[in-house]
């Protein structure tokens, strides 16, 4: 696959349904997706108007079925409000390579997103789907209703992401259902930056073609997303304990499940090579036996000094629950270890491990530790 | 003499170091000799050997006249670089992390380095006594037990009690190498034990039916120590003898009133990291870590794609060219330094403070690992007296005061209190610390050993006499 690393605007993001038109809005004013088109897309017009007025490209579906006040709880009407778009759809979608469609699942405009990711199908435009499932607090109809959409979405799109909303959940049980959705949007958005931005902005690190290949390639199953944004040295620990915290991981060894990971690293200001080789090879050991495809970029209009995204894709079937089944993991009988790559050991690199505590020694302190270096000139 | 000997039984009377009496095994015997030498005696020559990653070194000494409180006197001093190759990739291969790897090279290297010695001393090796250091890499350490019972009515442990318990526990280390595969090196007491189970460092006087001594000992592979000893053999033409490195390293650095408390002693070489802590006679820890200033060098290395040389030449320039500091405050690129990172490539700068961040987060480390070994054991807390810094590292500026961070300690460079003539040869040198303490603790080794004989051949209570007057030491 050919990709112009140049050209302009050649990524949309659709923002379908209250949640997913938030997250469009707030990615609207972020200097990262200056080169990216979006597009909101609901039911109702006075939400819409609101996103408007912040400067997000709207479009509203089923005027004259509700009136521009939204579908009420009527399934069958927000999909033939939706359909009735394909038009426009396609009119949008055109001259575009790659299509991500945010929606945050169980409501009713919300999980048509069917509709839209047949238009892409049909314009050959690979697209993936960014979506955020009910909270449990939602109640049973809503997560059927999206289990329901993700079955459909499964015919027409290359890949779904899903963000953790048990892990979101979990973390905020005290907290009022606001915040709750609040950060469900924050984790979208920071997902969907990072997703366009190795295709709209300058690369720094092994920028690699293949990786819109990797995620839109075809029959490829639904990955499971992790963010970690943080400040220093930090966000690499923050990334691995993100991955860990996950209702799906829960008493399960995390790392055989995996067999293929796509990670992206952005950093605003300035920009330390040594610091992203030592977060890409930290990754890369954490997952051995799993092909990483890598890319990194600059985006100074982040908020964290750095953002680390990683899509992990596996080939286990989950269970109902959403957990990896425990027979069906391979079982290893041995410690895990994060194993450098043997340049890293320097003169030491044809020594066997030299091992205190589970830590070779003979690799520098300050890549074990994750210290910021300057190199000089 | 014997007016000496009736002082300090009075001392003993009186209570006074008692205490030292109670860590008393083979290697601690050594204040023995004061009553089994004559001046002449006393004036031996002794050689040490060190095998370490970076250098071979040799110390040429003279033992001490110890009744007129004389120290010994080091007279020569030989040096040769371990892994001579040229070239600009050196990297350790002769001797890596303690291990002797090329025996042929280090058989070549160890005779310059005696020669230099000897042609500094104006002596010869063969003349006196050799003694060589065994890292931890090369020996197994094995926990034995001494017990006796306690026969008095009042089941109070007194210091015959002690010794016998210290003299089983010894007996019971040497068995432990019968065997042809390994061979006994030395022993040294950890603690005792009382029969309630608590374990305690001042024995006398505790109530208790039975007391357990808790010595450690070090072992040796048979095939590995021949091949250590012939080597040191072939080079001096003397039967060498023996000595467990961690050990000996607070032998010449802490001073007789630095004895009574517990101190630590953390010498960090070029392959090894070893430490000690000690208080009286008693060595509650040895250790060694297989990390050291290689690995330093190693770390600048990589962080600044430099060539192993280069990489070392910077640690060494540290102190003096650099005027750099591991604990100066990130001043970012105030300071530059200038260094060429491959054969034939463009000249580059390097940020001082990123190289001092770099050897900061490797020491931190290496201290951190040395109190944490320590405290999984339960010695830190005992840890009442200094830190003593020694090795190549000790030279490195700055290194006192983040170990005082570090090991919330007071902490000094090391000297060698125990030993005259240092400075005239080896002055503000710490690397040669291990191998003065060596020169010392074999010096003190071999008085032991010529004591224990006398021992052996005498009755308990003469043997306690004896005894009695290391006190005074």
């Amino acid at each position: 696959m050919d990709i112009s690393i140049q050209s302009k605007h050649t990524s949309l993001i659709i923002g379908l349904g209250k949640t997913g038109c938030e997250v469009a809005a707030a990615l609207n004013n972020l200097s990262a997706c200056q080169n990216v088109s979006l597009l909101g897309i609901d039911t109702d017009e006075d939400d819409l108007k609101a996103l408007a007025r912040q400067g997000l490209p709207t479009l509203l579906a089923g005027q004259e079925a509700t009136g521009g006040h939204g579908v009420l709880d009527d399934q069958e009407l927000a999909n033939a409000c939706i359909a009735d778009l394909n038009d426009e759809l396609l009119e949008k979608m055109e001259g575009h390579r790659l299509v991500i469609l945010i929606a945050g699942l169980g409501g009713c405009t919300g999980s048509c997103c069917e509709p839209i990711l047949k238009a892409a199908e049909d314009l050959a435009v690979p697209s993936i789907l960014l979506a955020v499932e009910p909270f449990p607090f939602e109640g049973e109809s809503r997560k059927k209703r999206a289990e329901e959409c993700l079955n459909q979405c499964d015919m027409y799109c290359q890949t779904i992401v899903l963000a953790p909303t048990q892990r979101i959940f979990k973390n905020l049980e005290s907290t009022p259902a606001a915040q709750a959705f609040a950060e469900a949007i924050e984790y979208l958005g920071e997902a969907a930056i990072a997703l366009v931005t190795p295709f709209s902005s300058s690369p720094l690190l092994n920028m690699n073609p293949g990786i819109l290949g990797s995620l839109t390639q075809e029959g490829t199953p639904r990955c499971h997303l992790a963010v970690a944004c943080g400040d220093g040295d930090s966000f690499v620990t923050q990334l691995i304990q993100n991955l860990k915290s996950q209702p799906v991981f829960q008493d399960q060894p995390i790392l055989p499940c995996f067999d293929h990971a796509v990670v992206l690293l952005r950093v605003r200001g300035t920009c330390r090579q040594n610091d992203l080789e030592n977060a890409l090879t930290q990754i890369r050991a954490l997952l051995p036996e799993c092909a990483i495809e890598t890319a990194a970029c600059l985006d100074q209009g982040m908020k964290h000094e750095m953002c680390l995204t990683m899509l992990l894709h596996t080939s286990l079937d989950l269970d109902q629950e959403g957990h990896l089944p425990k027979q069906s993991l391979p079982v290893k009988n041995e410690q895990l270890q994060l194993q450098f790559p043997a340049d890293e050991r320097g003169i030491f690199s044809n020594d066997p491990p030299n091992l205190h505590n589970g830590i070779d020694l003979d690799i520098p302190t300050f890549l074990r530790r994750h210290c910021t270096i300057d190199r000089g000139y | 003499m014997i007016l000496q000997r009736k002082t300090i039984l009075s001392s003993l009377r009186n209570g006074k170091k008692r205490l030292n009496l109670l860590y008393l095994t083979k290697t601690s015997y050594h204040f023995l000799a004061m009553s089994n030498h004559t001046n002449s005696e006393a004036r031996q020559l002794y050689t040490a050997v060190e095998f370490g990653t970076e250098s071979i070194k040799v110390l040429i000494g003279m033992a001490g006249d110890e009744q007129n409180d004389e120290r010994p006197l080091l007279i020569g001093t030989g040096e040769t670089r371990s892994n001579p190759q040229a070239g600009s990739e050196v990297v350790p291969r002769n001797i890596r992390k303690g291990e002797i790897h090329d025996i042929t090279k280090v058989r070549e290297q160890l005779r310059v380095a005696i020669e230099a010695a000897q042609a500094e001393a104006g002596v010869s090796v063969a003349d006196g006594v050799v003694v060589f250091g065994l890292p931890q890499n090369d020996m197994t350490l094995t926990e034995v037990r001494g017990e006796q019972r306690i026969a008095h009515l009042s089941h109070l442990v007194s210091e015959t009690d002690m010794f016998k318990s210290i003299r089983e526990a010894h007996i019971e280390a040497v068995s432990l190498a019968d065997n042809k595969d390994s061979v006994y090196i030395q022993d040294y007491t950890k603690c005792f034990e009382l029969d309630s189970g608590r374990r305690c460092y001042h024995p006398i006087g505790q109530p208790s039916d039975c007391l357990h001594t808790i010595v450690e000992a070090a072992l040796c592979s048979a095939p590995l120590y021949a091949m250590l000893s012939n080597l040191v053999e072939e080079a001096t033409n003397v039967k060498p003898q023996a000595i467990f490195l961690p050990m000996a390293l607070s032998a010449a650095v802490l001073s007789r009133e630095e004895r009574d408390i517990c101190n630590l002693v953390i010498d960090i070489g070029a392959g090894l990291t070893s430490f000690s802590a000690c208080l009286g006679t008693c060595f509650l820890m040895n250790h060694q870590f297989k990390v050291g200033c290689n690995q330093i060098e190693n770390d600048i290395m990589k962080a600044f794609n430099l060539d192993w040389s280069i990489a070392r030449h910077l640690l060494r320039k540290m102190p003096g060219e650099l005027q750099a500091s591991i604990v100066n405050p990130d001043d970012r690129r105030t300071r530059m330094v200038k260094v060429n990172s491959r054969a034939g490539r463009r000249e580059r700068q390097i940020p001082i403070s990123s190289l001092e961040k770099v050897v900061a987060a490797r020491l931190s480390e290496i201290l951190g690992m040395v109190r944490e070994k320590l405290t999984a054991h339960g010695i830190w807390s005992l840890l009442d007296g200094q830190v003593v810094l020694t090795g190549g590292a000790a030279m490195i500026p700055g290194i006192v005061e983040l170990a005082e961070d570090i090991l919330e300690r007071p902490v000094r460079i090391g000297e060698p209190l125990q030993l005259n003539g240092y400075r005239e040869l080896l002055a503000d040198n710490p690397r040669f610390l291990a191998t003065a303490s060596l020169l010392y603790a074999g010096i003190r080794a071999k008085r032991v050993e010529e004591a224990v004989e006398a021992i052996q051949a005498g009755p308990m209570e003469i043997a306690r006499k004896i005894f009695a007057e290391l006190i005074a030491w």
